[in-house]
This record gives structure tokens, C-alpha cells and sequence, in this order.
């Protein structure tokens, strides 16, 4: 076991070299003014032009710029923001955004999560019946369509025909809260429409890749010997196959961190939800480099930390992997 | 007495190009406190006979016709819940110790003792302890209840499979290629404890082998199947000194032998039939050197040759000459 | 002359036995509805593609009448905010979307098997290399990057096909390189090296026919994502406006308001056309799997 942390650890700090790596050239390969990679593409006096050029070493040779960046990330200097007037980027990320998107994000991770095996292991058993059919069509539907365009039929069918959800923002604007739980309530029901889309853009890839397993799972011997012994096919469904099947999903999970952010970054847009997944487009949009780069060093942290967890919790799982 | 009786089974799979006749008309009895030996090359029904009788058959299998009747019940006409009453405390079943026979994520102790719970009203912690005893029982540290089956050797995880299969005190053992994927030591050991058990708990036991050696150590009766149909069943003495069918004859003299002359090594020539468009008649014939019209066309008859002793072969005399002749 | 007719009739028997291959593909690929489905989806928008101007009323580009206008006999999807019909603008979105699918996601499998044959045939400090980088892209978050990938180099849709390419080689990557190591160590390999056969020519004639069958069904799986990736990337403003998509149309229905107002025929159809079209080689991909993967016919 301790070699297996050890060397996940080696793997995981490693591949977080290369993010940074990666980082500091993929914004240095822009083609045009090299200040553009700290100031953006705004527009700002010569001195002031001057004054960062210094700061950022951005007169020095490649190396010495690397160094810099590595010194400023250890104190977590990210940078600083232009489209809000020289915030600090750290600052802006580690905010309230964050927040929003963890909640979010965690949310329906596990919502989609536990659907998913349950029904997917219900189909997997019912194989071939209405019930199985129907929720795999069901899946393949929502895994084909695009998550914007989910959103988008989400507001038009529940904002704007029904009005049941309010079609922007995290909180109302304006409104005043007597109580924390009123200010819960607005906050969840502002949240109803990016939660439903982005659980249910991920629930049918969860979903069939569980009746996948739990179809594999069907075809072991010890499945037989289950039979065998005389147990209930309720207990052999849920003590033998499924305890089997929600391995590889646990690996999984870590992989789908992954498309958590491509889907949060949408679903967040779509809604204007306030969160990193919004901030990105923002940046992206406003050319806002600085705050772009900090995103990516903190998206890398987080996937491979999420990656790292996953190995953690999948060896703690399969006692064939403990020693 | 007969424990368990099976008359006239048949079982078909039906798959998606065709239908595998495996096993056709397949009648034998497994008396109280017997070893029975069932014999034959792998893909004859042996597995399918056993699957049959404890009604555990994969999609696409179905029992079409016959009985098995245990303690006067027939097992055929019962519904899956029934049977699983019946599974594991009248009639349970040793598999081949492959990897994956016990499930690698749950400690065996466990799965042991699951059986028990299922069955009987005791707590989990007294079905652990029978667990622990019925370890001992089969030659393992009864300490080993905590462990993973990747934690064991190919040997014990056979006896841990026996351990098991003891769980629920069954009156029927049916061992289905118990020992072989062991080698010869620990092969000759398990061999041993299936027979020491045998007479132990006064258990009756079905033994699923193609391995003849193994037959010969164990069981006193034997029946041995060929293309999904019994070609020959009697005692192991009587069959081994004296075969009456081809076949039988054929698979005893494949065995070379240390004590005895040296002689030719004879296999079987030809291969075992296609179940899903079996030869007419006699299933044999094609490989048969005793072949004529008739068992091209016709059944071979069931035929009373001794005490116990029943053959299925029209020219069983003419082979019995042809061997004595050889003798001599 | 006579090694001259061998070298033929080698050639042709080679030949014969890749059609049987097929055709035995083929016969069980018909077997299988979803399959079937998926490959009818599929040709409906290749025609849809390749008739556009017969079929189109309008010419996707012209103000052919006021903006906003609902669905009509005229105008069947109604009009875009400056005057376009909006069905016309679906139909030719047809041809970008499935284009860049297609370009797309070829080049993400060729750049995939290229470096999964590369590093499983070599071995070595470039496995090793080559292995750490795709780590790298496959835990970095795709849109995020293709996002910042596409700020940096601007909008476009040869932008759009570059970054979804650097960003996809991933999975192929890893296949290729999984099956390469296996094949390496087959019989026929050896012997190749053994008669002294470049490198270059045993991974050509020995492995990537072997390889070939995998990576054609995960290339599905590869024209899906290029096809959502698009879209997305499209939706949020990255795409051509004057080659537009059906992602470059829902992104115009965005600016124009139509969620909040209502403008459904706007939103549905070219939503419905990604979705249709990703089932279509979904269920390609599904079908092919279910052949090429053994594993799977135990079931």
C-alpha cells in the first residue's frame, strides 16, 4: 500500500509539473505583443505598460520569465485581473466563484452518481424489458444532446412557459432576506435550472456505463456460485454484482471531474450562474489572460487531486490492490 | 436407497443460429452415502446433468423433459424460488476453483457464512463461527475467515469452496471437476478430503470428471457420458476390468498404464459430434469400428449386461468378444 | 516470372481475404438494429449536406424578410433577428457541422494513432514522454482549454478544427498504443524484423491493419465529440458567422434573445439536427463495438 501512495504521489505531483509547464507556454506562444500576456488586450497608458513590462520581466529572456512565474505561484501571485480593475485573480477565483461552482458541481456529480448505478444496475437486471429499453434510450438522448442546448430547453420550458425557475443569476437582484434560510431558498431555487441540466447531461454516460459493468459483472463465475448457494436474486443483484460493478466506476468518477468543468463551464453560461465555469468564458471573452492562467493552474490542482483521491479510494476498495 | 433419481432428462440450449441437444435422455440414480462418478470428454453434458439438477441452467437453457426427484419431490417441475429452498441445504454444488468461483471483493468468511443466514435464523456472528469450525473441518486455520480469496492458493481455495458447499449440512454433494486445476500433490489431498468427508457426514456425491484416474481412486459407481446421452453406467470395478461399450473401451484404453505391458497407444478417432446437428441414431457411430445400418437410424437399445451393469450399445457382445480375444 | 505471379497472387489473395473480413463484418453488423438505425441517420444528413442548395428555399446568407417572423408556409422555421429564414440556415448548417465532424475528428485520429503507434512501437524514454503528455491533456479539462486555446488564437473554424484536435488525440492515443504493445510482441512481428524489414514497414503493413478495426470504431466515438465541441465552441461565439453551423445558430439565437422570449422554432430544430446526428454514429460506434470487442459477445 505505501508504494502504490507513493508512487501516485510522484505520478500526481508530476503531472502537475507538466500543468505548469504547459500553463506558462501555451500563453506565451500568442502571437503579437508579449505584453498582451499580462495585460490582456486592453488598452493602457505607456508608463503603466512600462512599469508591468518590469514586474512581469517581460524585457528578460524566456528562463528568467519561467522563474519569475514559478516564484510568483508559490506565494500564489496569480496575476492580476484587467477586467475588474487590477483585482487580484486569486482573489476573484477563491471567492464566492469557487463556491458556486463546488456547489454545483457536487451536487449533481452525486445526484447523477447514485441514479445512475441504481437504475443502471435495475436495467442491467431487467435487461431486454420495457424498463431497460426505455432508460437506455432515455440516456443515449441525453448524452447526445448538448448541454447549452439541454439549458437553453430548460429555461425555455420551465422559465419561460411555466416560469417555475428564474431564467438568470445565482440570487434574485435587489431582494432583501430576513432569515438565511429565505436566502437558501432563493439561492436553491435560482440553482434548480443548472443543477437539473448538468445532472441530466451526465446521468445517461453514468448510467450506461454501470449496466456496461454490471452486464460484465453477470458473466463471472462467482455469480453462479451466488445462485448456487440459494440467495435471493435481490441479494445476489445487490451484494455480489453491484459491489463488483461500482469499482471501474470509481476510477471513473476522477476521469469525469473532467467533463464536470467543460459541462459547468457551459451550463453556467447558459444560466449565468456565478461561478469559475462562467468566470472562464468571461475571460475568455475580455481576452483577461491573467485570470485565464490562474484558472487553469487551479483546474489542474483540482483535477489531479480529484485523480489522486480516486486511485486513494479505489485501492482502499479492492482488497486485491491493497497489498 | 436412492437419494436422488434422474429419469429421462433432457435439456436443450436454445441459442440464436440453433439448438444444442446437450443432453437427451439421461437416466441414472445416486444412492445414499455413494460416491457416483460421471465420466465423460469435456462438452458430453456433464456440466449441463448438473446444472440441470440444481435448475441453475444459463439463459437460453431449458429442461424439456424428464424428472428429478429428491426426497419425493420432483425438482423439474418447481419455480426458481422453490428451488432456492432446496439450493444449498438439500443439494449443493463444488465448482471448478477457478479465480473468480468466489467473489474476489468480499472475505470468504463471509460468503461462508451468507449461505447459513440465508437459510437458517442465526445471527451473523454464530453463522462466522460455524464458518470457522467448517474451516477446520477441511484442513484450513479456521483465523482464515477474514481473508480475500486472492489470499489463497489454488488448493485451498478449493477447500474453501468445500467448506462452503458444507455450509447448510446438504444430504447431496455434487463436485463438478473438483481437482482439475490443481496439480497431481494437491490434487491427490483434495481427493482424499472429498472422500474422508463422504464417509464422515454420510454425504452422497456426484463426482464430475473427465479424468478416469480420478474416478477410479474415488467413486463406486460410474457413468459415463458421451454426446449428451449415458453410454455405459455400473460399478468402477466391473467397467474398468471389463467395458462393454466402444467408447468406454476406447476412453479406458487411452490411459497408459505403469504396471502391465507396454502397448500401443490408442486414442479415439474423430472428434466428439456437433450438439446443435448430432449423428442419427447412435451418437457415437461415426467414431464406432462396430458400426452398421441400424445404428445409423435407431437408438442404441439400454441394455441389462450384469448386476448394475447397463450398456447402450446394440453390438455390446461383439465388442466384449473382440476385447477378450485381444486378451488372449 | 514466377516470383512475379506469386507476388500477384499473394497480392490477390490478400485481397480476398480482407473482403471476406468485411463481408463478414457486414453480415453481422446487419443483424443489428441500432446499427442499422445508426447508419440511416447518417446518410439522411450526408444527402441533406450534399441537396442543401435544391432543398434550401432561401439563401442562408440574405435578408429575405423581416426579422422575428414565426414559423409559415413561407418561412417554415420563421426568420432569424436580421431577416433570414431559419430553416434554409439549418439545412446548410448541415454541411459545416458534419464537415467539420468529420475533418476534425480525422485529424484527431490521425494524430492519435500516429502517436500511439510511435510510442508503443518504440518504446522506451518516448513511451514514457509521450505517455506523461497525454496524461496531462487527458486530465486537463477539454472545453476549459479549447475555451483559452481559442481565445489565444481567435475565432475561426480552422481554429476550431486545430483545437479540437489537440485537445481529442487522447483517447485514440492510448488505444493505439495499448494495441500496439500487444501486437509487438505476436509472432508476425518478429518475423518481420527477423527478414529485415524497416520499421517503418512492419508498423505499416503488419500493425496498422490490425490496429485499423479499433480505431474505426472508436473514430465514432471521436466524430461525436468533434461534433459537440463544435457546437459548444460555436454556441459560444468561436465559430465562422459566415460558415455557420448549427452551433453558430443556436448562437445567434442566444444574442437575439430567443430563450427569454419564447422563440422555440428558433431554439428546437437545430438542437434537434446535433442530437439526431450524434445518435446516428452513437449508435454506429455501439454497434461496431459490440462486433470488434470479444469481450462483449460472451454476453
Amino acid at each position: 500500500m505505501r508504494d502504490y501512495l507513493v508512487k501516485r504521489t510522484a505520478s500526481a505531483l508530476g503531472t502537475f509539473a507538466l500543468a505548469i509547464v504547459l500553463n506558462f507556454f501555451l500563453f506565451r506562444i500568442m502571437p503579437g505583443d508579449p505584453t498582451r500576456t499580462v495585460i490582456g488586450d486592453f488598452r493602457v497608458a505607456p508608463e503603466v505598460r512600462k512599469v508591468l513590462i518590469h514586474q512581469f520581466g517581460l524585457d528578460q529572456p524566456i528562463w528568467v520569465q519561467f522563474i519569475l512565474y514559478l516564484q510568483n505561484l508559490l506565494v500564489g501571485n496569480l496575476g492580476v485581473s484587467f477586467q475588474y480593475r487590477g483585482t487580484p485573480v486569486a482573489a476573484i477565483i477563491f471567492g464566492r466563484r469557487l463556491f458556486n461552482t463546488f456547489i454545483l458541481m457536487g451536487s449533481s456529480i452525486s445526484v447523477a452518481l447514485i441514479i445512475g448505478i441504481v437504475v443502471g444496475t435495475v436495467a442491467a437486471w431487467k435487461r431486454e424489458s420495457k424498463f431497460d429499453i426505455f432508460t437506455v434510450i432515455f440516456s443515449l438522448v441525453t448524452y447526445s444532446m448538448p448541454v447549452f442546448w439541454l439549458g437553453m430547453l430548460i429555461i425555455l420550458v420551465f422559465g419561460y412557459y411555466l416560469g417555475s425557475i428564474p431564467i438568470a443569476g445565482t440570487i434574485s437582484v435587489g431582494l432583501t432576506y430576513s432569515n438565511v434560510f429565505e436566502y437558501a431558498a432563493d439561492y436553491l431555487h435560482h440553482m434548480t435550472g443548472p443543477f437539473v441540466t448538468l445532472t441530466l447531461s451526465f446521468i445517461g454516460y453514468y448510467f450506461l456505463i454501470m449496466r456496461d459493468s454490471i452486464l460484465d459483472v453477470f458473466t463471472e463465475d462467482y455469480m453462479l456460485t451466488a445462485k448456487a448457494k440459494g440467495l435471493s436474486n435481490r441479494k445476489i443483484l445487490f451484494r455480489h454484482a453491484m459491489r463488483n460493478a461500482t469499482l471501474p466506476m470509481v476510477s471513473l468518477v476522477a476521469v469525469e471531474v473532467t467533463y464536470l468543468f467543460g459541462g459547468a463551464t457551459m451550463t453556467e453560461t447558459v444560466f449565468s450562474w456565478y461561478g469559475i465555469g462562467r468566470l472562464i468564458y468571461e475571460a475568455v471573452v475580455m481576452a483577461d489572460y491573467p485570470v485565464l492562467q490562474g484558472i487553469f493552474v487551479v483546474m489542474a490542482i483540482i483535477v489531479i487531486s480529484a485523480n489522486f483521491l480516486a486511485d486513494i479510494a479505489y485501492a482502499l476498495l479492492d482488497p486485491r490492490i491493497r497489498y | 436407497m436412492n437419494i436422488l433419481e434422474v429419469r429421462d432428462l433432457t435439456t436443450h440450449f436454445f441459442m440464436q443460429e440453433a439448438v444444442a441437444r446437450a443432453v437427451e435422455n439421461v437416466s441414472f440414480e445416486l444412492r445414499k452415502g455413494e460416491m457416483l462418478g460421471l465420466a465423460g470428454e469435456s462438452g458430453c453434458g456433464k456440466t449441463t446433468t448438473a446444472l440441470s439438477i440444481m435448475k441453475l441452467l444459463p439463459p437460453g437453457g431449458r429442461i424439456l423433459n424428464g424428472e428429478i426427484i429428491v426426497d419425493d419431490e420432483d425438482l423439474v417441475k418447481k419455480t426458481d424460488s422453490e428451488m432456492n429452498a432446496i439450493r444449498w441445504k438439500k443439494i449443493s454444488i463444488v465448482f471448478q476453483g477457478a479465480m473468480n468461483a468466489l467473489n474476489p471483493v468480499i472475505r470468504v468468511g463471509d460468503q461462508v457464512a451468507e449461505a447459513i443466514t440465508e437459510k437458517e435464523n442465526v445471527t451473523r456472528q454464530e453463522a462466522l463461527q460455524r464458518a470457522r469450525s467448517l474451516f477446520e473441518l477441511v484442513g484450513l486455520d479456521s483465523s482464515r475467515v477474514t481473508d480475500y480469496p486472492h489470499e489463497f492458493s489454488g488448493g485451498m481455495r478449493q477447500r474453501v469452496m468445500i467448506a462452503m458447499a458444507l455450509a447448510c449440512n446438504p444430504s447431496i454433494i455434487i463436485a463438478d471437476e473438483p481437482v482439475t486445476a490443481l496439480d497431481v500433490v494437491v490434487q491427490a489431498r483434495i481427493l482424499e478430503l472429498i472422500k474422508e468427508l463422504q464417509t464422515q457426514l454420510d454425504l452422497s456425491v456426484i463426482l464430475i470428471t473427465h479424468d478416469l484416474s480420478v474416478i477410479a481412486e474415488t467413486c463406486e459407481r460410474v457413468a459415463i457420458m458421451y454426446a449428451g446421452r449415458i453410454v455405459e453406467l455400473g460399478n468402477v470395478k466391473d467397467i474398468y476390468k471389463d467395458p462393454w461399450h466402444p467408447y468406454t473401451g476406447a476412453l479406458i484404453t487411452a490411459f497408459p498404464s505403469i504396471a502391465g505391458p507396454k502397448r500401443r497407444f490408442n486414442s479415439v478417432p474423430g472428434d466428439p459430434p456437433d450438439l446443435t446437428s448430432p449423428p442419427g441414431g447412435c451418437r457415437f457411430h461415426p467414431r464406432c469400428p462396430l458400426k452398421d445400418e441400424t445404428c445409423q437410424e435407431h437408438d442404441p437399445e439400454y441394455r441389462n449386461v450384469g448386476t448394475d451393469h447397463y450398456v447402450a450399445c446394440r453390438h455390446c457382445e461383439k465388442f466384449r468378444e473382440k476385447i477378450l480375444g485381444e486378451r488372449a | 516470372m514466377a516470383q512475379e505471379s506469386a507476388a500477384l497472387e499473394i497480392k490477390e489473395v490478400r485481397f480476398w481475404v480482407y473482403r471476406r473480413k468485411l463481408g463478414d463484418f457486414w453480415r453481422l453488423y446487419k443483424r443489428s438494429a441500432l446499427g442499422k438505425l445508426g447508419l440511416v441517420i447518417v446518410s439522411f444528413f450526408v444527402v441533406v449536406a450534399v441537396a442543401a442548395p435544391w432543398i434550401a428555399p432561401f439563401d442562408p446568407f440574405s435578408f429575405v424578410g423581416d426579422p422575428f417572423l414565426k414559423p409559415s408556409m413561407t418561412h417554415i422555421l420563421g426568420t432569424d433577428q436580421v431577416g433570414r429564414d431559419i430553416f434554409s440556415r439549418v439545412i446548410y448548417g448541415t454541411r459545416i457541422s458534419l464537415i467539420v465532424g468529420l475533418v476534425a475528428s480525422a485529424m484527431t485520429i490521425g494524430l492519435g494513432t500516429v502517436i500511439g503507434l510511435v510510442s508503443g512501437y518504440l518504446g522506451g524514454w518516448i513511451d514514457n514522454a509521450l505517455m506523461r503528455i497525454t496524461d496531462l491533456f487527458i486530465i486537463i479539462p477539454a472545453l476549459p482549454l479549447m475555451l483559452i486555446m481559442a481565445a489565444i488564437l481567435g475565432k475561426g473554424i480552422m481554429n476550431i478544427i486545430i483545437v479540437i484536435t489537440v485537445v481529442g488525440w487522447t483517447a485514440t492515443a492510448r488505444m493505439v498504443r495499448s494495441q500496439t504493445l500487444s501486437l509487438k510482441e505476436r509472432p508476425f512481428t518478429e518475423a518481420s524484423r527477423a527478414i529485415g524489414s524497416t520499421d517503418l514497414h512492419t508498423i505499416a503493413r503488419h500493425i496498422v491493419p490490425n490496429v485499423f478495426p479499433l480505431v474505426f470504431a472508436n473514430g465514432m466515438i471521436a466524430i461525436v465529440d468533434a461534433i459537440l465541441s463544435e457546437a459548444g465552441l460555436s454556441f459560444l461565439g468561436f465559430g465562422d458567422p459566415s460558415a455557420p453551423s448549427w452551433g453558430m445558430v443556436l448562437h445567434f439565437a442566444d444574442i437575439a434573445g430567443a430563450t427569454v422570449n419564447g422563440y422555440w422554432w428558433y431554439i428546437v430544430p437545430p438542437g434537434i439536427c446535433i442530437m439526431f446526428l450524434v445518435m446516428g454514429f452513437a449508435f454506429i460506434s455501439y454497434s461496431t463495438d459490440q462486433i470488434l470487442n470479444p469481450r462483449l459477445r460472451r454476453r
